[in-house]
């Protein structure tokens, strides 16, 4: 009871504050809109000169007047307590629309640098977004369903764009977009020989965070951290993934309600599922492991899925990070076999637990064998993870590459988003290669523990004869 | 003259071994995956053991692709070199 009402009284006081959606909504959108695009006009006035300054305020000109239109095109069809006047709605639909536009597009015609002409037209969205995500997380009766598939879809839309956009240096044009932007933005300027470098490694490669910081710095000296950043960057985006997961499932695990809601009631059923898939290898006494692999497998997914977020990078995509992970797996795997069986047992097992004379004279042959099986696993385990993130990656980036490419003639700076099938895809392959890794390293822990060791051996065995007989 | 051959050879070969290696890890995968879904129809029942069992089967007919894949970015270096 006393939670119900704990939770009902902030709601109720917050109702009474609710702002109101639709006008004052969007007449606040298009004043902060008009505030921004000063700020960062004066602040790009002088770091990337007058040209650029003017694309950007004549770009969010054109976007606010657009906006505009459509508020008092749905005022004059729909009012509030008002006669509606669908006769003004239209004219003003007919004369502003194409003036308009034909506006927009003497603006991308002008030559004045694209980029900043198409950043300030999405300055507005980016305002809308930003409020309504703000509305979103501090009211929580804005929490609907259709607010949050509306935020879903903007989210997916502005992914797609951001994605190719910076590939548009891609090796293929690189020098013509080097020549056709000399006085374009910093990143798109200085991309092109990273590109170039990009291209002697053979592999297409999204841009990310590092690439743009170190192309800021390209032709010049690189300052000792932009290089620490660089030489680093996989271990840093690993520890990103890291501090997502903790952050996240902090949150989550913080309200200790007894009725879960929200985000404890998302982790919960997914940890839920978690547990029963892998204690039904495991068999009740690997309890104790179940936290282990499911971190595990929560860490490689978000590592996974890292790839696929424009400016960010998979660690998964360097084999460094894979083969680290396996050999967390190896060394806990080692640990539990010694202290579970004793060193003796852990020997026994190598030698494939012999129990007469024959099994003793078979297990000189054995050892070795089993010695080298064992150490295979993390081989294996980290190259598949890695190549196949790899694989992944690098159908992407081939694809927005291709996208960009296609719309090269018309030196637009965003490609077509001919990723959008694979993005799929990637979500698909990234949980699978996650939940691999942790079933082989459950399976590894099966194998080492003493009673299931036995069991899954005479399984083995009887598993050989049937399919033997089924030859 | 001869790194030149070697440079062409490996042009030639590296995509021909990941073909290769699909082919088979393709046969394997498709064995593996009407195993498992015969067993399942067989079994419903059964359905979750024998979908881990499956997926690891997979999991292992399917790296021997990514084994040439990673065999192909390792060598590939060397095709322009």
């Amino acid at each position: 009871m006393n939670t119900t009402d704990h939770g009902a009284a902030p709601r109720a006081d917050r109702k009474g504050t609710t702002p109101p959606m639709g006008f004052d909504f969007v007449a606040r959108t298009l004043r902060a809109t008009g505030l921004l695009t000063i700020v960062l006009a004066s602040a790009l006035a002088v770091y990337a000169g007058p040209r650029v300054a003017l694309a950007l305020v004549l770009g969010s000109a054109w976007s606010l007047a657009n906006l505009a239109l459509w508020m008092a095109l749905v005022r004059c069809l729909s009012p509030r307590g008002k006669v509606a006047e669908p006769v003004r709605g239209l004219a003003l639909l007919a004369v502003k629309g194409p003036l308009l536009y034909a506006a927009g597009w003497l603006l991308l015609a002008s030559g004045l640098p694209a980029p900043a002409l198409l950043f300030g037209f999405g300055l507005v969205f980016a305002v809308v977004t930003a409020r309504a995500l703000g509305l979103w997380l501090t009211h929580p009766e804005w929490r609907t369903r259709a607010t949050g598939r509306a935020l879903g879809v903007l989210a997916l839309a502005l992914a797609l764009g951001a994605a190719p956009g910076p590939v548009r240096a891609a090796p293929a044009h690189a020098s013509h977009v080097a020549k056709a932007h000399v006085a374009a933005t910093a990143a798109a300027e200085t991309a092109a020989p990273e590109a170039a470098a990009k291209q002697e490694e053979g592999a297409p490669e999204l841009p990310n965070l590092v690439t743009y910081l170190r192309a800021a710095y390209a032709g010049k000296t690189e300052p000792g951290w932009v290089k620490f950043v660089h030489d680093w960057e996989n271990v840093l985006f690993a520890f990103l993934a890291a501090v997502v997961l903790i952050v996240v499932f902090g949150q989550a695990a913080k309200p200790k309600r007894l009725v879960p809601q929200g985000m404890q009631n998302a982790a919960e059923a997914l940890f839920g599922g978690l547990h029963d898939f892998f204690l039904g290898i495991l068999g009740p006494e690997g309890k104790a492991y179940i936290p282990f692999i499911a971190s595990l497998m929560l860490y490689i997914v978000t590592m996974n899925w890292m790839g696929m977020i424009p400016f960010l990078k998979s660690p998964n995509t360097s084999l460094n990070t894979t083969f680290a992970l396996a050999l967390v797996v190896f060394v806990y795997v080692q640990y539990i076999g010694i202290t579970k069986n004793g060193i003796l047992g852990y020997l026994h097992h190598f030698a494939g637990q012999p129990k007469d004379a024959l099994g003793w004279g078979a297990a000189v042959l054995l050892f070795p064998l089993e010695i080298m099986g064992e150490l295979i696993k993390p081989v294996s385990l980290s190259c598949r993870l890695f190549g196949n993130i790899l694989g992944e990656d690098i159908l992407l980036a081939v694809f927005v590459g291709l996208g960009v490419t296609t719309l090269k003639f018309v030196h637009s700076p965003i490609g077509l988003p001919l990723q959008l099938p694979f993005l799929f895809l990637s979500t698909l392959f990234g949980l699978i290669q996650g939940l691999v890794f942790a079933l082989l390293s459950t399976v590894y822990i099966v194998m080492m523990l003493p009673h299931d060791d036995h069991h899954g051996d005479h399984a083995g065995d009887a598993h050989a004869t049937a399919s033997a007989g089924a030859h | 003259m001869g790194f030149a051959n070697f440079q062409t050879a490996l042009a030639y070969a590296l995509p021909l071994g990941i073909g290769l290696a699909a082919i088979g890890s393709g046969i394997g995968l498709g064995l593996t995956g009407k195993g498992g879904l015969e067993a399942m129809g067989r079994q419903p029942e059964a359905a979750a053991k024998i979908q881990t069992a499956m997926i690891l089967g997979l999991a292992f007919s399917e790296a021997l692709t990514i084994y040439a894949f990673v065999t192909m970015f390792i060598l590939s270096g060397k095709i322009s070199g």
